[in-house]
């Protein structure tokens, strides 16, 4: 049986806006590939389609091996599901949810109640496990998600945001449980915004944008599509960020960013020895002072922002727009 | 690598041997067992499977009922209020063709209507409340029939309407109305009721997936009720009525329901109106009206929670 996952030139269209326009992606069985992009890129339209919740426009997707339009039911019995938001019955207990919808999934009654068990064991969710969802803390309830997400151990699993409103414990260990998961052959489609995330889980990154596949490889692969580093100054006066942004434009090869509330231009320049030295004389000419610099190697973030000409940080692209 | 790896729908259910990555795939392994209904989509998914879904899927409603203690007070409260004071303030008021006594007259009205309006109201509501909520994706991605999902939420309808039922009934004893023609009649016109609340719940369900929130469901849900309600003999004889509007209330279900409970509790039915068909074979009209309606609703609820739920 194969395990992977497929889509071809998907498109899915909410009214005239597109969710999703033309998407292309793969990943083979037993690997983890991460759908990486800002919001309202189309990740969870994927994700919905992919799961049978949503029913495309145009192209098709391919789901263990049976084409999601035609038969839904053969995909919904090889995959696990956890959604963007957390979907767990509030006035039932959190061994009740898990038992649900392990039976749902044609798991006998002792083999469901067992598996809840281990579950809420490896979720650390045991003593909670008696009482109703609906008094759980928001970081319980996505663990609880996860868990039902995996009753039936599913071969193709599906996280949308896993880790979104989880403290850094439960976090690392919720990526642990996933590299174990991965350990044994599932295959995950995993989304999120945390390149950090992308980065320690995935095998492949997808980094989607307005719909479209924008950039696919490792992320060792990613990071070479821009040899170019990152520099970013801090200056003292908040005035003479437009002059100080200027002179940056003329080393820069990417439109500079500026976050006016930190006084912060950012830009990627040529991998080149000196630059630095030639930018801060010119700083210093113009008489702009600086509180702070720096010059670092690409992140994702920055592959993100060489792809797009926008950031991936919601807050400064917000930022951004404010300053045009 | 891609196109021989997939597996199309049609060749799948042509059943024709597909290559995959150098292996004859035997063609068992996609050999998909058919279920009952529809080619292709039901996959897997048989009558014992359903049934078993279905109970899964009511009980999942009905385990939140002992967290709602303000629903059940509820729902025992309003009828016993309705009932008796329908028996001992409107009573007296109320004459029956040839002296019959009111509170024997009304009981089964009064439980043919709270079925209706509990089935109805009931499952309308929470129906709209389910779409409003994230469960309903994460139901949508097992393997359920989509017919199952609706099924137990009519379900808990009809089960929460019938709380009302067994208030109502107990109420009337109190007031001192029996049952006169024996407990298997009895127990008959109890099973009509149940397929008439079924029908009336799989309404709600209608209106439930029609509207776009809850808060349209609590009032779309009741408002065509009450036409339903007046226009029949459950509370009044069709005879007080004027003529043009009496055969109306004596085609409406409800007249039909409420004629067989009164038959089959030996109760008067002064149903009042001559020559008209239901009026002569109650339960069979009613038998016949609750099966119609669903027949109708069941359908097109679940062909609208399909095109609603997947745009
Ligand atoms: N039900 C809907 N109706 C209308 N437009 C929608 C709907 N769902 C999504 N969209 C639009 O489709 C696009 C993709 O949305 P989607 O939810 O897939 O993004 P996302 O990548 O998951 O974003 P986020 O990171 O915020 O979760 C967005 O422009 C969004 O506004
Ligand atoms: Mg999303």
């Amino acid at each position: 049986m194969d395990n992977g996952i497929y889509t071809e030139n998907l498109t899915k269209k909410y009214g005239a806006v597109y969710g999703l326009h033309g998407l292309n992606l793969q990943v083979s069985a037993g690997t983890v590939l991460g759908l990486l992009g800002p919001n309202g890129a189309g990740k969870t339209t994927t994700v919905n389609i992919l799961t049978t919740l949503l029913k495309p426009d145009g192209g098709s997707a391919w789901v263990g091996g049976f084409n999601v339009a035609r038969h839904p039911l053969q995909v919904r019995r090889r995959i696990g599901v956890s959604g963007q938001e957390t979907a767990v019955e509030p006035l039932l207990t959190g061994a009740e949810n898990l038992e649900l919808f392990g039976r749902l999934h044609r798991l006998s009654r002792r083999h469901a109640r067992g598996r809840a068990q281990e579950l809420l064991d490896t979720f650390d969710l045991t003593a909670a496990a008696g009482r109703l969802a609906r008094t759980y803390s928001g970081g319980m309830r996505r663990r609880l998600d996860l868990a039902i997400s995996l009753i039936k151990r599913p071969s193709i699993l599906f996280l949308d945001e896993p880790t979104t409103g989880l403290d850094p414990r439960s976090r690392t260990a919720t990526w642990d449980l996933i590299r174990e998961l991965v350990g044994s052959g599932v295959t995950l489609l995993l989304t999120t915004q945390y390149l950090e995330e992308a980065d320690q889980l995935a095998d492949l990154i997808a980094v989607v944008d307005q719909g479209r596949l924008i950039a696919e490889g490792t992320v060792e692969e990613l990071k070479t599509r821009t040899s170019d580093d990152r520099i970013e100054i801090v200056l003292r006066d908040h005035e003479l960020l437009p002059l100080a942004a200027t002179i940056l434009d003329r080393f820069a090869t990417s439109e500079a960013v500026v976050t006016r509330s930190e006084r912060r231009i950012a830009v990627m320049a040529p991998h080149k020895p000196g630059l630095l030295t030639q930018v801060l004389r010119e700083m210093d000419a113009a008489a702009i002072e600086l509180e702070d610099v720096e010059l670092r190697r690409p992140t994702l973030d920055d592959v993100f922002f060489t792809l797009t000409g926008r950031p991936m940080d919601v807050k400064a692209q917000h930022e951004m727009a404010t300053v045009e | 690598m891609k196109p021989n790896t997939i597996i199309d729908g049609a060749a799948a259910s042509d059943g024709e041997k597909q290559v995959v990555a150098g292996r004859h795939r035997s063609t068992r392994s996609h050999h998909v067992t058919r279920g009952w209904a529809g080619p292709g989509k039901l996959e897997g998914i048989t009558p014992v499977t359903f049934f078993v879904d279905v109970y899964l899927l009511t009980r999942r409603l009905l385990m939140r009922m002992p967290h709602q203690p303000d629903l059940i007070v509820y729902s025992i409260v309003q009828p016993a209020i309705f009932t008796l004071a329908m028996v001992y303030l409107f009573g007296k008021a109320i004459a029956l063709p040839g002296g019959a006594d009111y509170t024997d007259f009304v009981i089964a009205g009064l439980l043919a209507q709270t079925v209706v309006m509990g089935a109805a109201s009931a499952t309308s509501g929470g129906i709209a409340f389910e779409l409003s909520q994230k469960t309903i994706d994460r139901l949508r991605t097992l393997p359920l029939s989509r017919l199952s999902i609706l099924a137990g939420c009519t379900n808990a309808g009809v089960i929460r309407a019938f709380i009302t039922v067994f208030v109502t009934t107990v109420c009337g004893l109190v007031a001192g109305w029996r049952a006169q023609a024996g407990l298997g009649n009895a127990l008959l016109a109890f099973v009509i009721l149940l397929l008439f609340g079924l029908a009336m719940s799989w309404v709600g369900a209608l209106i439930g997936v029609s509207v776009s929130n809850p808060e349209v469901a609590a009032g779309a849900g009741t408002v065509w009720l009450f036409p339903v309600m007046y226009l029949s003999n459950a509370l009044t004889p069709v005879s007080a009525m004027p003529g043009w509007l009496q055969p109306v209330a004596g085609w409406n279900p409800l007249s039909a329901v409420t004629t067989a409970c009164r038959q089959l509790f030996g109760n008067p039915t002064a149903f009042g109106v001559e020559n008209i068909w239901p009026a002569d074979h109650p339960i069979l009209a009613s038998v016949s009206w609750s099966l119609a309606i669903m027949l109708v609703t069941v359908p097109l609820t679940v062909w609208k929670f399909v095109r609603r739920t997947s745009r």
